[in-house]
């Protein structure tokens, strides 16, 4: 049980500044991602509260209490990493009660069995234990490792892209198991990926990492409704949100430099220049609608269809019912729901809501 | 080569080394390199699969462009059911070297023919239950355990046509689970618990008596795990199964 606060972390390697000016703070059981691209500063970041790694500035503190003097061991965090850090020739049973039978801990056969029946059950690999892990599947693997973890009933989770190595089904598939596990155990878990759905369907908060900086904190229909930039609103969300650059006139979008017009709803915050934000599932295919298009691409998802759309050099994506009959280069008309509308600045790339707050 | 250059958006590159190339780059000149050739057939084998998810759906697109400009015959391969559907006029689903299905995407989704095809197409995965149908208080019902549903009254007929086994799965999308906030006639009580925001829409765990079901749900529905909710089946999205070979019994029932 822990809470994890980081003040003010920098972290440089040379003159490279990997983390900057990192401020979080994560609850006491708290399922916390870490989301951004490749060289965010996601992995340094959690090395630097692992204790694998000093931080040039700031300061990491366990439960209210500075650790930046602790070593790795003290800290009493588990680290679960993309590649299984498994012994190969030895059994899933003797990987498992291995972290346990260290001189430091001192415990005895009964407590290690109680710990390995309990961490086994819970990851469903009690009939694996006397198997060699060299012989397991890869998801199977994966769990022995976060078995590794939980049968040392560390104070944090540590967690470092665990599913990325995993196909598509198998990511699936452990992204529930995991986040049930993390809600039975109660336990403080913070989650490193680049993958936009484990963030949105695991956290219960999500802080999203550029550039060594976090860009936003918040609940994962926050920062998918009300990202706080162009790169958090295309970053969250799938099929991509779509950015149309134009400005407000006569509270209306007119998107250039094609030039067509879409309403907006309420008050338009300002004039002039701007790029407007609008998800797939809040643009509208139909008749009658303000717009004219040409349909570029059709995308079959089973349950509905994304469908790009072209006007001169923009492209629009939408998604409509599975049942909607449309073919390729087939012209129709969309629009928009109003009221989704994001208005970022356009050079900035901002969301206005953000900057007015 | 100019126009190829040109449809795949690389005309700047042409003078670039390969080594200077970004992932996708690097792909786009590949396909280019195959398309030069104005080939009969095009063969493509994972030719995205190890870009990141971004440039994947966005290569997907370009990818299915160039096949309507370009027009020639394309085979592609890809364990990634979601560039198969987007992408196919027709697929091809394969398991251990043999052949599953073919169908185009609209068919695989709506009528898979066996267990693995309908667990393979589609995210999130299918729900598949063992079932047995019975009647109960004079309704036709499909039990998972003792989760009940209700189902139309010609399903009895449908399976003795088809000569249903004893052994029989029941299969349903996430979005063929229908979620209730208030009581309604058919439908059962649930208990919400695991919630996962995709942000159009909500995956969301039912606990039905002993069974968990996933449905689909509008985002925020289902405000958070522990609340009761109300569900029943859509027996337009029911599918049956025989459980032992796994072959789908092609019953299709009227919503
Ligand atoms: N040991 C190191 N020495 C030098 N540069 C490093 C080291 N570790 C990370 N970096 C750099 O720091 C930045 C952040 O890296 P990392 O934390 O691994 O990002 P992420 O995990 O988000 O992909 C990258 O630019 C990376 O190249
Ligand atoms: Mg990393």
């Amino acid at each position: 049980m822990a809470r994890i606060r980081l003040e003010n972390i920098s972290k440089s390697f040379g003159t490279h500044v990997a983390v900057e000016d990192l401020d979080l703070d994560v609850a006491d059981g708290e399922f916390f991602v870490l989301l951004g691209p490749t060289g965010a500063g996601k992995t340094t970041t959690l090395r630097m509260i692992a204790g694998l790694e000093k931080p040039t500035a700031g300061r990491v503190h366990i439960n209210e209490v500075d650790v930046n003097g602790w070593g790795p061991a003290e800290r009493d965090v588990a680290l679960v990493l993309q590649q299984y850090s498994l012994y190969p020739r030895l059994t899933v049973r003797e990987n498992l009660s291995f972290p346990l039978r260290s001189r430091i801990r001192r415990m005895s056969e009964a407590d290690i069995e109680k710990r390995l029946d309990y961490a086994s059950k819970t990851l469903r690999i009690t009939h694996l234990l006397d198997r060699k892990t060299d012989r397991l599947s890869g998801g199977e693997m994966q769990r022995v490792s976060i078995g590794r973890a939980i049968v040392r009933e560390p104070q944090v989770f540590l967690m470092d892209e665990p599913l990325s190595a995993l196909d598509a089904k198998l990511r699936e598939a452990l992204r529930s198991e995991l986040k049930d596990l993390q809600m039975r155990l109660g336990a403080t878990f913070i989650f490193v990926t680049h993958d936009q759905v484990e963030a949105m369907t695991m956290g219960d908060r999500i802080a999203v990492l550029n550039h060594g900086r976090i860009v936003q904190v918040g609940r994962p229909q926050e920062v998918y409704t009300n990202p706080r930039n162009t790169f958090v609103a295309s970053f969250v969300g799938s099929p991509a949100i779509n950015l149309l650059n134009g400005r407000v006139a006569n509270n209306g979008a007119v998107v250039t430099p094609t030039t067509f017009e879409l309403p907006l709803a309420g008050q338009a915050a300002g004039e002039g220049a701007m790029t407007f934000g609008i998800r797939p599932e809040d643009v509208r295919v139909e008749a009658g609608a303000p717009v004219e298009a040409r349909v570029h691409d059709i995308e079959n998802h089973g349950i509905e269809k994304v469908v790009t759309l072209r006007v001169a050099d923009h492209q629009v994506r939408a998604t409509v019912p599975a049942r909607v009959d449309i073919k390729l280069e087939e012209v129709v008309r969309f629009g928009w729901n109003a009221d989704k509308v994001m208005l970022f600045d356009a050079t900035t790339g901002v969301n206005l809501r953000h900057r007015a707050a | 080569m100019r126009s190829v250059g040109r449809s795949l958006g690389i005309s700047h590159l042409l003078r670039a080394r390969p080594s200077a190339l970004s992932g996708g780059d690097m792909q786009r000149v590949a396909i280019g390199r195959a398309l030069v050739r104005r080939p009969k057939a095009l063969l493509l084998d994972e030719p995205i699969g190890s870009l990141d998810a971004k440039l994947r759906e966005q290569m997907r697109v370009e990818l299915k462009r160039l096949h309507y400009e370009n027009g020639s015959t394309s085979i592609y391969v890809t364990h990634d059911q979601v560039e198969a559907m987007s992408l196919a006029d027709r697929i091809v689903v394969m398991n251990d070297g043999v052949l599953q299905q073919v169908g185009t995407p609209t068919e695989v989704y709506l009528y898979p023919a066996n267990l693995f095809v309908a667990q393979f197409i589609g995210s999130p995965v299918m729900n598949i239950a063992a079932a047995t149908v019975g009647e109960a208080d004079g309704k036709v019902q499909v039990s998972l355990d003792d989760a009940r549903f209700d189902l139309p009254r010609e399903l009895l007929g449908m399976l003795e046509q088809k000569k249903a086994p004893a052994d029989l799965s029941l299969g349903v999308r996430p979005e063929g689970v229908l979620v209730s906030r208030d009581e309604q006639p058919g439908y059962r009580p649930a208990e919400a618990h695991l919630i996962q925001p995709f942000g159009g829409f909500d995956i969301v765990d039912l606990r039905i008596g002993s069974r968990t079901l996933r449905a689909r749900t509008s985002s925020g529905f289902v405000d958070k795990a522990g609340d009761k909710v109300f569900a029943r089946l859509d027996p337009a999205q029911a599918h049956f199964f025989d459980t032992r070979s796994g072959a789908s019994l092609d019953i299709r029932l009227a919503g």
